[in-house]
């Protein structure tokens, strides 16, 4: 297996890393409510792919003045698009219900990335089943 | 990247915690892009400040000692340092020796149960085909 828990997101170019996590700040802040989960997996998902500490700062800031999604989607890779989808998702379930502004803008990412109903819930399933496996840690230290 | 009380911890906790992580990082005396991912994943999680992140970051080019890393840990910070441990150490497709011994000194410092690493491991394997999944479903919207 040639990926564990990084990425081949990781390989992408510094501009695209960019337009990825604008998007992942886009989604957390959909809902005019930021949530100290969702930062931590912004954080996380800038982290995995290596994006620059000082261009996190940037990405940072776009909290407070989130970015236009037809701009972003106008300046990314197409093959990102499922990336940011699959992580986007991630993002918004994260405070542990999806807000109808977030669904929105995945079913946005989704025509964009030219992906089927069916295709976006297997990638709902797929958020579920992860969200469950990262629980059972917990569980399984007794916290 | 996933929803997490590693933030809730207090911020000296979380520093300890982070260091543990540099400290496993180094374990094996090398230190490749997964681990990097995994490393700066966590920290991310952890939402230190930026000059302990510099700090932290600096704990990987001169790894502390292990006592000193676990000493400044509460019982909680020290179950979810042993969980993130073993994805660390699991992050390049093996967990050597080194490593290994070095998951059952955090283990019984803490106090867990004899099986608690072998659990774990088994708990990141499951991770690991999580991950896996998610890449399959990305790969087959590409075809």
């Amino acid at each position: 297996m040639k990926y564990l828990f990084t990425d081949p997101l990781g390989d992408c170019s510094p501009n695209d890393k960019i337009v990825y996590a604008s998007i992942l700040v886009l989604i957390a802040s959909a809902d005019g409510e930021l949530v100290r989960e969702e930062f931590c997996a912004i954080e996380a998902l800038m982290g995995r792919i290596l994006i620059h500490p000082e261009v996190r700062v940037d990405i940072r800031n776009l909290l407070t003045d989130p970015p236009d999604l037809d701009e972003l989607l106008i300046s990314i890779d197409p093959k990102v698009i499922k990336f940011a989808l699959r992580d986007a998702t991630l993002v918004a379930a994260i405070d542990g219900e999806y807000d109808e502004m977030e669904l929105a803008l995945i079913k946005k990412l989704a025509a964009a990335g030219n992906i089927d109903d069916n295709t976006l819930k297997e990638i709902f399933d797929w958020v579920s089943s992860g969200l469950n496996w990262h629980n059972q840690s917990l569980a399984l230290l007794e916290l | 990247m996933l929803p997490d009380t590693v933030h809730k911890l207090p911020r000296e906790e979380r520093f300890a915690y982070a260091r543990l992580l540099a400290f496993m990082a180094r374990v094996d005396n090398e230190l490749s892009v997964d681990e990097m991912a995994m490393f700066e994943q966590r920290l991310g999680t952890a939402l230190l400040s930026p000059k302990q992140r510099e700090m932290i970051r600096s704990a990987l080019k001169t790894p502390p000692s292990l006592q000193s890393c676990l000493e400044n840990m509460g019982e909680e910070a020290g179950r979810l340092a042993l969980r993130d441990s073993v994805l660390m150490a699991a992050a390049d497709g093996t967990v050597d020796d080194d490593e290994r011994e070095v998951l059952e000194e955090i283990a019984e410092y803490f106090d867990l149960a004899e099986d608690a690493v072998e659990r774990l491991l088994n708990w990141t394997i499951e991770g690991y085909a999580w991950m896996a999944s998610g890449y399959e479903l990305l790969n087959d919207i590409s075809e």
